[in-house]
C-alpha cells in the first residue's frame, strides 16, 4: 500500500512477495453456466466462483482466500475451500477454474461438502485463534 | 565416430572420471581409448570393453592392475577374452552397446539407452551411425514429428504431459504464437542418465518438438546438482542446434522443482518456487507467459525413437535395499518383475515401492510396464522402483515419506501444506497406538484430488496403497507391535 504523501516512500512497491507467476485464470468469453441446476450468465474474465455467486450459492462456498479483488490479489486459490463438483473436470477450485459455457457446477456434490469441510479444518488447524485481540474480531469469515 | 574395423578401440564406461583407469590401458597399448558415459549398471562400472573386428570383450569392475593386465593381453596382439566377464560378436560398426550376458545390462532391452555406455557423450560423430535408425527426428518434416508424438504418452512427474499421449497438446500449442519448448530432466535418474550418456537423443526429440511446433527457444532444466549432465547436454547443445536457440538453466536441488510450473518458474529466475495454478496449463500460458511444451528426456527420447518406427519402452531406476542402483529398459508390455534381476536384493524381497519418491507401495511386481496398468494398480509411473527387503517396517517406510513431503512442499496450498502436516501427526498416533484410518483416508482423498500440483496429489500415494496392502501392519503397531523388528523402540509397552 503506498503513501500520498510525497515524503514517505512507497513501502511495498519494491518488495517482490515470490509468489507463482499464474496465468489469467478467468473465461475468455462470455458463458452459461448451470449452477445445482439454475442457469446464470457470466461475463468474460469470470471464474465458477462469480458464477456460484450470481446464482445466490456462495453462502455453501466459503472460499476464503479469494477477496475479489483479481487486480490487487488474484486468486491464489490457496485455501482450497472452494472447491466444486464441475462435471467432467471433476473437483475444481471455484475461484480460479474458469467459468466456460456450457459447464455444469455441483456445489452439493458429496466430495466438494468434503474437500470444502476439511480444507476449512485444516487452515484452522493452523490459526491461532486469539480472536478477542484480533483486528479482524467481528469481521471474520472464520467466525 | 569411433572405428574399429581393424584397430582396438578399447571403452571405459563409467559416470565419473576415469583418467586413471585409461591412463593405465593407453600406457600399455597402441589401441584407442576413449571414455564413454555410464550404462546405467552401476554395479559392473568402471566397464572395460575392448573391441576389435566386431568382437567386444567386458571387464566389469576393473580396477587399475585388472587394467593393466588387459593392456599386457593386448600387447600380445589377442583379444583378452579368456580373462573377460562376458564376450559378444557384433557387427563392426555397430552405433549401440552388444548387449552382454551380464546383469542387469541383459535385463529388458536396450534401445533408448543403447548408446549409453557405447558413444562418447558429446561426439556428435558418434551418434547417428551404422544401420540403427539413420536419419530419424533430426531431419523428419514437422507433420511426422506431430503423428509420432501423438501416440507417446509422456514419462515422469515432470512432464506436463504425464501419462498422456502429447498429440493434443502438441497440435494447440502448434498454432499459436512463440511457443518454447522446456526439457525437464530435473531429479529423475532416468533423465539424467541419457542426458549424462547420450544425450543427443533427447536433444533430438526436443528439436523435432521445436521444429514441429515452431518454437525457436528450446531450454534444457536440471538440477543445480546435476554438473555432469548439465555439462554434456551443454556441450551437445551447442553442437547440435541449428536454427533453434538451445540454453541450459539450473534449478535449485529439491524434489519439488521438478514440477512442471515450478520448473517454468525457475527457468523464468524465480528463487522462491510454487506451483502455479492451472488451467491453463504450459501449453497455454508456460515460459514467460508463452506456449509451451514441458517435457522429460525420457519422453523426448520416446519421440525419436518413434520418429525410427520402434515400440514405446520405459526407463526405470531400480534402488532401495539392493547392492547396486541399476538403470534399465523394459518393453511397455514386460512384467515389472524382470526388474528384481537386474539387482542384488539386501535381504528377502517384501515389496516395492513403485514410482519414485512419492510411488505406490505393493508386495508384487508382476505389474505391465506402462501407464495403464501402473495406474490401475495405484502406482506411480515417475521410473524408480524402490525394493523393500523384509527387515524394512512399511509404516515407518511411508511415514517417513509423508514427514518428507510435509518439510518439502512449497507452501502453498493448504490441502497439500497442512494436509501433510496431520497425515504425518495421524502417523505418528499409530506409534502412540491410536490408528484412525477413517480419519486417514478422507484426508488422503482431499489431499489428492484437491491440491494445486502433483506433489500434494502424490504424496498421498504412499500412504494410500501401503493402507491397500500393509494395512494389518499399521494395526500392528497401534497394539505395539512391529513386524519388521524395526520400530521396537518406539512403539507402546516394547522395550528396545
Amino acid at each position: 500500500m503506498s503513501s500520498d504523501r510525497p515524503d514517505v516512500p512507497a513501502l511495498t512497491e519494491d518488495i517482490r512477495p515470490g509468489t507463482a507467476t499464474d496465468p489469467d485464470v478467468g473465461a475468455e468469453t462470455e458463458a452459461t453456466v448451470t449452477v445445482d441446476g439454475e442457469a446464470v450468465t457470466v461475463g468474460p474474465g469470470a471464474t465458477v466462483l462469480d458464477a456460484v455467486e450470481a446464482a445466490g450459492a456462495a453462502d455453501a462456498v466459503p472460499a476464503l482466500c479469494s477477496y475479489g479483488d483479481e487486480e490487487l490479489v488474484g486468486p491464489r486459490s490457496e485455501c482450497r475451500t472452494c472447491m466444486v463438483e464441475a462435471g467432467d473436470h471433476g473437483l475444481v477450485p471455484a475461484c480460479s477454474f474458469p467459468a466456460e459455457d456450457g459447464l455444469a457446477v455441483e456445489t452439493g456434490a458429496e466430495r466438494a461438502v468434503e474437500a470444502r469441510e476439511v480444507n476449512l479444518d485444516l487452515v484452522l488447524s493452523n490459526h491461532n485463534l486469539r480472536c478477542t485481540t484480533c483486528n479482524a474480531n467481528g469481521d471474520c469469515e472464520l467466525q | 565416430m569411433v572405428r574399429q574395423l581393424e584397430e582396438t578401440v578399447v571403452r571405459v564406461a563409467s559416470r565419473g572420471d576415469r583418467g586413471e583407469l585409461e591412463a593405465a590401458l593407453e600406457g600399455a597399448t597402441d589401441a584407442s581409448v576413449v571414455a564413454v558415459g555410464s550404462t546405467g549398471a552401476r554395479a559392473l562400472e568402471p566397464l572395460v570393453l575392448v573391441s576389435r573386428a566386431g568382437t567386444t570383450a567386458f571387464f566389469a569392475g576393473c580396477t587399475e592392475q585388472r587394467a593393466a593386465a588387459v593392456a599386457d593381453g593386448l600387447a600380445s596382439g589377442e583379444l583378452p577374452t579368456e580373462r573377460a566377464d562376458a564376450v559378444v560378436d557384433h557387427d563392426p560398426d555397430r552405433a549401440t552397446l552388444p548387449v552382454p550376458d551380464l546383469s542387469p545390462l541383459d535385463v529388458g532391452t536396450r534401445s533408448v539407452l543403447g548408446r549409453c555406455g557405447w558413444v562418447r557423450p558429446a561426439e556428435r560423430g558418434d551418434y547417428r551411425t551404422g544401420g540403427d535408425g539413420e536419419g530419424g527426428g533430426l531431419d523428419a518434416d514437422p507433420a511426422a514429428v506431430l503423428d509420432a508424438a501423438g501416440g507417446v504418452v509422456g514419462r515422469g512427474w515432470g512432464d506436463a504431459a504425464a501419462d498422456e499421449p502429447l498429440g493434443g497438446t502438441w497440435e494447440r500449442v502448434a498454432g499459436a504464437e512463440e511457443p518454447a519448448v522446456v526439457v525437464n530432466a530435473h531429479g529423475s535418474p532416468g533423465d539424467a542418465l541419457l542426458l549424462e550418456s547420450a544425450p543427443f537423443l533427447p536433444l533430438e526429440g526436443a528439436l523435432a518438438a521445436a521444429r514441429a511446433v515452431g518454437a525457436a527457444e528450446v531450454v534444457v532444466y536440471l538440477s543445480a546438482a546435476d554438473d555432469l549432465a548439465r555439462e554434456r547436454a551443454a556441450a551437445a547443445a551447442s553442437d547440435l542446434a541449428d536454427g533453434v536457440d538451445v540454453r541450459v538453466a539450473t534449478g535449485p536441488d529439491e524434489h519439488r522443482a521438478a514440477e512442471p510450473t515450478m520448473a517454468l518458474e525457475a527457468v523464468e529466475g524465480n528463487h522462491r518456487l510454487e506451483a502455479r495454478l492451472r488451467p491453463p496449463g504450459p501449453a497455454e500460458a508456460g515460459l514467460s507467459g508463452r506456449p509451451t511444451l514441458v517435457h522429460t528426456p525420457r519422453t523426448l527420447a520416446q519421440v525419436a525413437r518413434a520418429l525410427d518406427g520402434g515400440d514405446p519402452t520405459r526407463v526405470v531406476t531400480v534402488r532401495g535395499d539392493v547392492g547396486a542402483e541399476a538403470t534399465v529398459e523394459l518393453p511397455e508390455g514386460a512384467s515389472l518383475s524382470a526388474l528384481r534381476g537386474a539387482v542384488t536384493v539386501e535381504g528377502e524381497f517384501k515389496g516395492a515401492c513403485v514410482g519414485g519418491r512419492f510411488g505406490g507401495v505393493t508386495p508384487d511386481l508382476d505389474i505391465a510396464a506402462n501407464a495403464d496398468a501402473l495406474g490401475e494398480a495405484g502406482l506411480g509411473t515417475e521410473g524408480v522402483v524402490d525394493i523393500i527387503a523384509e527387515g524394512r517396517c512399511v509404516v515407518a517406510y511411508v511415514g517417513e515419506k509423508c514427514r518428507y513431503g510435509s518439510e518439502e512442499n512449497c507452501g502453498r496450498c493448504v490441502p497439500c501444506r497442512e494436509g501433510s502436516k496431520q497425515l504425518t501427526e495421524l502417523l505418528r498416533e499409530v506409534y502412540g497406538g491410536e490408528f484412525r484410518p477413517g480419519r486417514i483416508e478422507e484426508l488422503l482423498r482431499v489431499v489428492r484430488s484437491t491440491s494445486v500440483c502433483g506433489f500434494g496429489r502424490d504424496m498421498t500415494r504412499p500412504v494410500a496403497t501401503a493402507l491397500d496392502h500393509f494395512g494389518g501392519e499399521f494395526a500392528d503397531h497401534a497394539d505395539g507391535r512391529c513386524r519388521a523388528g524395526a520400530c521396537d523402540g518406539h512403539l507402546p509397552g516394547v522395550t528396545a
